[in-house]
């Protein structure tokens, strides 16, 4: 391998030249050709400032020192013999003035550096120069073929040994002596595979070099390998030696361990229950969705002629306090049947409703319903509207004390109801206004076609000593028929109040049924099942009970039979 | 390969890279031949709980000298029952077995994947098993509903009743998890011919006294 060094363009610089006796005359000759070559190819100078740029060195016949040149410039000599070589490694020689039989070169114990010498020849000055120079060192490469990981090691340690100790400049040959050790360590972190180690060694035909490889784990030695062969490094050639780091016929022991994690079950109740089935039109609502949200689609969705929304038994839902306000669309809210031990769904209503313009019915079926203000329906004075039903259907109110409907004094017929109904609806604990549950507007006309309340239970937290279910149809100015039929009243704390109190002044035509229902009362001798005025000329009561041993102050209709059962049996009847 | 103990040796040659994972009581082990093939089944009824491992990667190249599989349960423990008591259970004559239907339950999963291969499963149970039914399932997690039951009635070998449309349990069957599935299986709401008359059911309900006195 040839080493050619870059040549930087500078001018050498002329030799100096010894002193010499005054009286002396010395005749000089120039050196009119230098050739150098450097393994065989044309050499080219470095022009350097540093030393390097001066490859020459000049001794004596002796061995004396003489001088150390560059080669731009011819240079000039005294005439006589000379022994002189020329290197491309200047800067490896640190003392020019020894004498040339004692030059050496030492092995690098990094195993770097290279070095190109020419051998001495004798010149006689003002001949013509040729120097060959050439590469005393070769490299000694190790490489490591394997394609299988070790990891029981990171570090490997290569220990050449060998016996070429120095290149003798004068002799132009290697020096033998007591053999050397140069260690070069190289890391290795995937297991050894592509492990490459290259050493610059002083080349020798005749001698070889041992090589012995350690395997390091943070620096002990788990492992040593021992090349059997020993190799020849000659100069200016690479000697490569490929091998197994790994042995890959071994057998590596892993110790296996099964455990078992966590022992315990994670434990879950579940009490199926009858899949939610919506009916057909209607929207419904999921536990977690909001009431809110559901309604407000439905109403400004315009292709949506009548808002449906099913609820989910045993779940409760809120609708917020304007939510719904300005009713104009015929609205359903219908809970889901309740499964085994499932409540009926809970409807909180956080603020009154109301309707406005014509709307075609709105109904409230198998909810409970927790009204948190005085009112569920709050009809304003200013409100215009036509509605054609109003329905309570199997719908629950707990500890309720206020209307169902209350009719604020309106414009004169502008507030009209076809039908209202309230049908297996239970009012357990209720404390009535004095206005009772179903209060229409009682100082302007307005009509109202039909109102039934049937199957329903009412019980009293408090009756109070007004009206408890209806009145205030006074200002009904259209054909009216009321129907009570198969509800259950239950005074349990005995006030005086009035059950249903009508005067049917301005109505067209008016009719009263009511039949088969239940009376009872905590205290005999008080409240007024029906206060009618003279107006109320038709009236069919028939089937109604009174509970054994209870009586009422007065009944306004025929008084009803004494039944079977007591106050109490009616009351634990109604499983509260 | 079968291990009798929970620590053994293992040698393998040197530099390669492997994957383990270790199983315990699946009835069927099938796809050995590559881990991707790797299936595991079981009998819902007859199983035993399966235990696995996750797949553990390491390299015979000496980086590592242990290795530890830690088992987990990978199948759910379902059991349903009535939630009469035995004594009304015997006393009805409505129905003497019960066929119950289960959907989302997993009888093979491959291991590399993770995935069960969801189905509907049918038990069947009579008074002799206190009409209960007690099964294991590989995680259904990845079913794409909650498992649902639907339950068919028999007596004298024809069916007598069934329930409307399926019952919902609201879950999916997940991992080391036991699930009690508890149904009224006398009760008229979850049946579509009603057991018995209202005058019947009435009887049966429970009354409450309720003493009143006046507000003061």
């Amino acid at each position: 391998m040839k080493y050619i060094k870059n040549s930087v363009l500078a001018l050498a610089i002329v030799a100096s030249l010894t002193a010499c006796d005054k009286n002396e005359v010395y005749e000089t000759s120039v050196t009119r050709n230098l050739e150098m070559t450097l393994d065989g190819e044309p050499y080219s100078i470095y022009y350097g400032t540093d030393v390097n740029s001066k490859p020459l060195f000049i001794y004596k016949d002796n061995g004396e020192y003489y001088s150390h040149i560059g080669t731009s410039y011819r240079f000039a000599l005294p005439n006589g013999t000379y022994r002189v070589f020329a290197t491309n490694q200047a800067t490896l020689i640190k003392e020019p003035s020894l004498n040339l039989n004692e030059q050496l070169i030492q092995q690098d114990p990094e195993a770097k550096q290279t070095f190109a010498f020419s051998t001495p020849v004798y010149y006689n000055a003002g001949s013509n120069l040729s120097m060959a120079l050439e590469t005393r060192t070769g490299v000694l490469r190790l490489k490591a073929l394997d394609v299988k990981a070790d990891k029981s090691y990171n570090k490997l340690r290569a220990t050449i040994t060998t016996p070429v100790t120095a290149y003798h400049i004068g002799n132009g040959a290697p020096v033998i002596g007591e053999p050397i050790e140069i260690l070069l360590e190289t890391g290795t972190s995937g297991g050894g595979i592509g492990y490459t180690q290259d050493a610059v060694l002083i080349g020798c035909e005749s001698e070889k070099v041992k090589v012995v490889l350690d395997y390091l784990k943070d620096d002990a030695v788990v492992k040593t390998k021992t090349f059997e062969q020993d190799f020849t490094v000659l100069p200016n050639q690479l000697t490569q030696v490929d091998f197994n780091l790994n042995n890959a016929e071994e057998q590596v022991v892993i110790g296996c361990t099964v455990n078992i994690g966590q022992i315990n079950w994670r434990e879950n109740d579940v009490v199926a229950s009858v899949k939610v089935d919506v009916p057909e039109g209607y929207t419904y609502v999921e536990p977690s969705a909001k009431f809110d949200d559901v309604y407000a689609a439905l109403n400004q969705d315009e292709s949506v002629e009548e808002i449906k929304i099913f609820l989910k038994a045993g779940s409760t839902y809120t609708a917020s306090a304007t939510t719904l306000r300005g009713i104009t669309k015929p609205l359903v809210i219908l809970g889901q049947t309740p499964g085994f031990g499932q409540s009926k769904s809970t409807l909180r209503l956080q603020g009154t409703l109301d309707l406005t313009d014509v709307v075609d019915h709105i109904r409230f079926e198998k909810l409970n319903v927790a009204p948190a203000t005085a009112q569920v329906f709050n009809i304003a004075r200013s409100l215009k509207f036509s509605l054609g039903a109003l329905e309570f259907v199997d719908c629950d109110f707990n500890a309720f004390s206020g209307n169902l409907w209350l009719q604020a004094s309106s414009t004169a017929n502008t507030q009209s109801v076809g039908s209202m109904l309230v049908d297996g609806c239970r009012f357990i604990n209720y404390s009535a206004p004095t206005t009772g549950l179903i209060a229409p507007v009682n100082n302007r006309d307005n009509a109202i076609s039909s109102i039934t309340v049937r199957n329903s239970v009412f019980h009293a937290r408090n009756f109070g000593t007004g009206t408890v279910v209806l009145g205030r149809l006074n200002s009904v100015t259209s054909a009216l028929a009321v129907a009570i039929e198969g509800n259950t009243f239950v005074d349990a704390r005995g006030t005086d109040c009035t059950y249903f109190n009508i005067d049917p002044a301005k109505a067209a035509s008016f009719k009263l049924t009511v039949t088969d229902n239940t009376v009872a009362g905590a205290k005999s001798g008080v409240g007024t099942w029906f206060k009618l005025s003279a107006k109320a000329t038709d009236v069919t009561a028939t089937g109604n009970i009174r509970a054994k041993g209870y009586s009422m102050k007065a009944y306004g209709v025929s008084e009803p039979a004494e039944g079977s059962r007591t106050y109490e049996e009616i009351l634990s009847d109604l499983n509260l | 390969m079968s291990v009798e103990q929970s620590a053994f040796r293992l040698e393998f040659p040197l530099g390669d890279t492997y994957q383990a994972v270790a199983i315990a009581n699946a009835a069927t082990i099938t796809g050995k031949d590559a881990l991707e093939n790797l299936t595991l089944t079981l009998d819902p009824v007859g199983a035993q709980p399966v235990w696995m491992s996750g797949v553990e990667r390491f390299a015979s190249d000496k980086s590592v000298s242990a290795l530890t599989l830690n088992l987990q349960r990978v199948v759910a423990r379902v059991e349903f029952a009535p939630v009469e008591t035995e004594a009304e259970l015997s006393a009805q004559t409505y129905f003497d077995a019960i066929n119950v239907n289960v959907t989302s339950v997993a009888d093979t999963y491959n291991v590399a994947t993770g995935t069960a291969a969801i189905k509907s499963f049918d038990f069947t149970t009579d008074a002799s098993k206190g009409y209960k039914v007690g099964f294991y399932t590989f995680n259904a997690a990845a079913a794409e509903e909650d498992a649902l039951l639907d339950l068919a009635f028999y007596k004298g070998g024809q069916q007598v009743n069934n329930t409307p449309g399926a019952l919902e349990t609201g879950v999916k069957f997940l991992s080391n998890n036991r699930y009690s599935i508890t149904v009224p299986v006398l009760s008229n709401d979850f049946v579509v011919a009603p057991w018995s008359t209202p005058e019947e059911a009435s009887a049966r309900s429970a009354s409450f006294n309720v003493s009143v006195s006046p507000l003061q």
